[in-house]
């Protein structure tokens, strides 16, 4: 089944006093992929003015703006129509070598890379201390092991809106149990990574239930390589593979590549950011 | 050249221009001390304080306590003006300043012109002023301003006429200008009180900025007041006049940005053709200096005034202007 | 000056009888030592043939006129400003790097060697930078360790998949030369923004004003030709026709190697320019000048990856230019050296340049490697701790001499506590076997003496291919069996002769 989804993306930036210029980079594009298809895509800003795209690190679709004329406020305005998959029939381990085919199976930079330690997701003593506490070990089958590391993060820490920044390190999160769905993809990705599975951070969006219920949001999440099954999305968060749900934007080693925002402006003022994601679901 | 570099360039003309009025000034007291009446010293200590914008220490001018205060106090607010790194006005710290401008500027800046000025800078830094002062304390400061002439020397030698120069220039011009006004205006107030006896010579205020002799060839050997401020004032042909210093500004500003061409007739521009406008209109009689009642401002005043002006226009102009200006279209 | 008393700067006479061998005359305190090298003496104390003229006229001037000349040599540095600054816990200093007035000479011959063996150097690692932020093959094939390279501070996943001009990578290079009684090696090779050359340039001005009639007869290559050289390597990596203009970036006057951006950018006519200066629009970049915004089209970055442009890299860094990453990815601005060059000097993907030039060049490399131990390898780090006292320990990433333990000058205290964080963090760090540096003679308290030298050849790429300038900083370890020539550690310089054939 295919669900189309019309995402909406809008970052009003706010300036106490006007600003001479600013200068901003962007990770708001959906991806085109084999399990997502993007329909069409839109950028608009206010002021208006040029916004130039890029191809970022890891295919994501970038997007860069700069304003040089003084201004108070900065509207940029995302708008996405995006066709995701309802959830592959993934299974719950690899089967007999599962860690062998794994690591016979990393033979290419891209993989390896998500095999490093990187600003947010990498290993200290805290993170150390963590996984002693709570047992965390890699357990007969690297995908079991995975699905057991999102349970038990998602049993263990606390989803707390505002307890954590966007530059927040793991520690926060490791040592108050609080923390948002960046803070839970990172623990998650340091650990993976740890054990030897390669994995990456996804930025993206969480689109409405079937039910309408679930408010639509920003949210973060892992995919794991696996050999036969590629890239495994994986949401701590909720504890559940990602599904037709999940609208992935960017892919990256944690946070600091794949931004939704980021940039700099010149002037004697302070800046507030007013994020808003809005999803319209329809199924096809 | 880099809209950062003009403002160094800028900065730089100002600071060594402010070395150089510190240093004539210190001279023309510190020479004085052989001979001067004592009471007469401590007005040239005021006026000195005055121009520089800062609070004149307690003197007094009874001739008693004068003499007392004629050697010692001397020593220290002469070693306060050379060598006192805490003085934003001393000369070592206008010379450190000049400096610090230079350095950022080494690209732009002639050798000659860089290694001149850092060894006056390490000669004033190493200088021995309580040893300076046994031996005659005029002496250093005569040396100091020689090491000036001869930077200005090497400046006009070496450095082609090009933005660099103008920008360097602009900045002693207006430095002069903004100088010789607070001078001209503090020796008027200072040496025209009612009450003091004796006044300031006008014919030291003549020396002090290197016009004596023309004055006299011009005029009489008796020295009038009304006189010298006209000269000091209008007279396109005495380095130091205000007259003088306003034109250079105007001719370094059409260098810079040619009339016309970029902006109609720019900000600074304005400025300068309406201070050439309050020179050319305001006769400086015994009774006009001032301002009536202290409610319309006096010539001064408005020298002052604009004079500040210019400065924040050149900057608004050429330094900080916004973004979207710049752009090329 | 009466002609019986020879000066340097008139030459001396020529006596027939060898002078000037060590240990006699000004040289009665210049003994030699069988574990290093010398520069100036054979073993038997004959003057090495390059050097004999130099050792003759040495040994006959008066202790007095070589200390003229070296103050003259220090007041030129003083006079000009030639700086570098260091940043005190009050106030910001600036200190003369110590200049020594004895040239060091090298054979033509000898720098042949030197020069074939960085340019291929050179050549292996900027394919190998290509390889790691393309296709990787040489990560797939195993040259070097993948994660070595992948997970290395340095590596900057926004360069994998940019094109960079003429797929120069490392336009400026410096490489440290030491040399031992087994010959010349690499120590260090600096692939980021090497500094230094504007000594070695000044170094040779005052040298050749102190000892004229010496510099004369010893026909010594030029090297005043390298900024010229430099710029017109930069403009070769622009696409933009006419006259690309030029800009060296620099963090500003606090940096250690200020004088050093400016000396190059004023030779250069370029602009030096700090982050404050530019701006990017449209994906293109401008300097701001007293008449409007000015397009820049080659910037020569001195400043680290980190810092240049704050949406790309560091967010808190106001040093670069918000959106330079994007002009340069948009090929509108070249940026030289490429972002993420410093994989290429990471002291533990050194010990893989050997095996990276067989790989890519298919040649045996001309200049060795120093024996290198990865403590990533648990038998090296083994090793590395039971030795302590014999090795000298690098962080990988450090540079300027800083973060590192010279085992035998240390105190067992210091072992103990630098054990530990090599413990803590294994495969941050390297261990070198303690290095019998060549020696040079010096002057020192009044007399030659020898100590241990190194030197950093300056090599430039540009689309017309490579040139490795006919000199280098040739640092000195003015204290007394100091091995450390860094200037940050009170290291001093001295002039590089190379002589022509």
């Amino acid at each position: 089944m295919i669900t189309r989804h019309a995402v909406e993306h809008t970052l009003d930036f706010r300036y106490g006093a006007p600003v001479h210029s600013s200068v901003m980079t962007f990770f708001v594009q959906p991806l085109q992929d084999r399990r997502q298809v993007l329909i069409d895509f839109a950028i608009e800003t206010e002021p208006r003015g040029p916004v130039f795209s890029f191809e970022g690190p890891f295919k994501s679709k970038g997007h860069f703006l700069d304003r040089p004329a003084p201004h108070d406020r900065l509207v940029v305005r995302a708008r996405s129509t995006v066709e995701t998959h309802a959830r592959r029939n993934v299974p719950t381990s690899l089967g007999s070598d599962g860690w062998d085919r794994l690591r016979r199976g990393i033979r290419d930079p891209g993989l390896w890379l998500m095999l490093q330690p990187s600003r947010f997701a990498r290993p200290s003593p805290t993170l150390g201390r963590f996984m002693r506490n709570h047992g965390l070990e890699p357990g007969e089958d690297p995908l079991a092991s995975a699905l057991e590391l999102s349970a038990a993060l998602h049993r263990v820490f606390e989803y707390t809106p505002g307890s954590t920044a966007a530059d927040s390190p793991i520690e926060s999160i490791l040592e108050t149990g609080r923390g948002v769905c960046q803070d839970y993809a990172h623990v998650m990705a340091s650990i993976m990574r740890i054990w030897g599975v390669p994995c990456r951070y996804v930025s993206g969006y969480l689109g409405p239930d079937a039910a309408g219920v679930a408010p639509a949001a920003s949210h973060a999440w892992v995919e794991c390589w696996f050999p036969d099954l590629g890239w495994t999305g994986l949401d701590p968060t909720n504890d559940s593979g990602d599904d037709e749900r999940h609208i992935r934007v960017a892919v990256g080693r944690d946070y600091a590549d794949v931004p939704p925002t980021r940039g700099v402006f010149q002037g004697p003022a302070e800046s507030v950011l007013t994020p808003e994601v809005t999803v319209a679901r329809r199924e096809e | 050249m880099l809209a950062r570099e003009a403002a160094d360039f800028y900065w730089m003309g100002r600071y060594v221009e402010r070395t150089e009025h510190t240093a004539r000034l210190l001279h023309h007291q510190l020479a004085g001390l052989v001979d001067t009446p004592a009471d007469e010293l401590a007005l040239g200590w005021q006026v000195l304080y005055r121009t520089l914008g800062q609070s004149v220490p307690e003197t007094s001018t009874d001739a008693d306590e004068a003499e007392a205060f004629l050697i010692a106090d001397a020593y220290t607010l002469a070693g306060t003006l050379v060598e006192d790194r805490t003085v934003p006005d001393s000369m070592i710290s206008c010379w450190r300043a000049a400096r610090a401008n230079a350095s950022q500027l080494r690209p732009q800046l002639p050798l000659r012109v860089w290694t001149c000025l850092n060894r006056g800078y390490l000669w004033i830094r190493d200088c021995d002023f309580p040893g300076a002062w046994k031996v005659g304390p005029a002496e250093l400061v005569s040396r100091g301003i020689d090491r000036l002439r001869l930077l200005a020397g090497v400046v006009d030698a070496v450095m082609p006429r090009d933005d660099a120069w103008r920008f360097l220039e602009l900045g002693r011009f207006v430095e002069r200008f903004q100088h010789q006004t607070a001078l001209l205006d503090a020796w008027d107030r200072v040496g025209r009180a009612p009450e003091r006896r004796p006044a300031l010579s006008w014919a030291d205020l003549l020396r002090v900025c290197g016009a004596y002799e023309l004055y006299c060839r011009r005029f009489t050997m008796t020295v009038r007041r009304d006189e010298v401020l006209d000269l000091m004032i209008r007279d396109p042909e005495v380095p130091r006049s205000l007259r003088f210093a306003l034109h250079r500004i105007e001719n370094l500003l059409v260098g810079i940005d040619p009339l016309g061409n970029r902006h109609p007739l720019a900000p600074p521009h304005r400025t300068a053709l309406r201070l050439a406008a309050v020179l050319e209109a305001d006769a400086v009689g015994p009774s006009r200096p001032r301002g009536r009642e202290g409610r319309e401002p006096g010539l001064f005043e408005r020298l002052a005034r604009d004079g500040r002006a210019l400065h924040d226009r050149v900057m608004a102009a050429y330094v900080d202007y916004p973004v979207a200006e710049g752009l090329p279209t | 000056m009466n002609a019986s008393d020879p000066t340097l700067a008139g030459g001396a006479g020529n006596g027939r009888e060898i002078v000037g061998a060590a240990g006699s005359g000004a040289f009665s305190h210049y003994d030699l030592d069988p574990r290093f090298f010398d520069e100036t003496f054979r073993a038997d104390g004959v003057p090495r043939p390059a050097c004999r003229r130099l050792s003759e006229v040495l040994a006959r001037v008066s202790a007095e006129e070589l200390v003229r000349v070296q103050d003259s040599v220090h007041r030129l540095f003083l006079h000009e400003g030639i700086t570098f600054t260091v940043l005190g816990r009050k106030e910001v200093s600036e200190h003369i790097i110590p200049i020594d007035c004895v040239p060091r000479i090298l054979t033509a011959a000898e720098w042949r060697h030197i020069e074939d063996g960085i340019k291929q150097r050179m050549r292996a690692v900027n394919l190998f930078l290509r390889d790691i932020y393309n296709e990787g093959k040489s990560l797939r094939d195993g040259v070097v360790p993948a994660d070595l390279v992948l997970g290395c501070p340095q590596y900057r996943v926004q360069m994998r998949g940019v094109k960079v001009p003429h797929d120069i990578y490392v336009a400026v290079g410096g490489t440290d030369i030491v040399r031992t009684n087994a010959g010349f090696a690499v120590l260090e090779d600096n692939m980021r923004v090497p500094s230094g050359v504007s000594y070695m340039l000044a170094c040779r001005e005052a040298t050749k004003r102190a000892l004229p009639a010496l510099y004369r007869e010893h026909r010594v290559r030029e090297v005043s030709a390298y900024p010229e050289r430099l710029y017109s390597t930069l403009v070769s990596l622009s696409s933009r026709a006419g006259t690309p203009r030029v800009a060296v970036l620099t963090p500003g006057r606090y940096n250690s190697a200020y004088y050093e951006h400016a000396f190059l950018a004023g030779q250069m006519g370029a602009d030096l320019v700090e982050g404050r200066d530019l701006l990017v629009h449209n994906a293109n970049l401008y300097a701001r000048t007293s008449s409007g915004l000015r397009r820049i089209d080659v910037v020569y970055r001195r400043i680290d990856d980190d810092f240049t442009d704050p949406v790309t890299f560091r967010g808190d860094s106001m040093l670069g230019a918000a959106g330079l990453f994007h002009a340069y990815r948009a090929g509108n601005v070249v940026l030289a050296n490429a972002p993420g060059t410093g994989v290429a000097d990471d002291k533990a993907v050194y010990a893989f340049v050997p095996d990276i030039i067989r790989y890519f060049l298919g040649e045996e490399p001309i200049l060795a490697n120093v024996e290198t131990h990865l403590c990533r390898r648990p038998e090296s780090l083994a090793h590395t701790l039971d030795n302590l006292q014999d090795l000298v320990v690098k962080e990988v990433g450090g540079s300027g001499g800083y973060g590192m333990l010279v085992g035998p000058q240390s105190t067992a205290r210091e072992r103990e506590e630098y054990a530990a964080r090599v413990r803590a963090d294994p495969a941050n760090f390297i261990a070198q076997p303690v290095l019998a540096l060549s020696r040079a003679g010096c002057f020192v308290d009044g007399s030659l003496q020898p100590r241990h030298v190194d030197v950093r050849p300056f090599t430039l790429h540009g689309r017309d291919g490579q040139h490795v300038v006919p000199g280098g900083l040739c640092r000195v370890a003015l204290a007394k069996g100091n091995l450390v020539v860094n200037s940050s550690q009170g290291g001093g310089c001295k002039d590089l002769w190379v002589l022509r054939d």
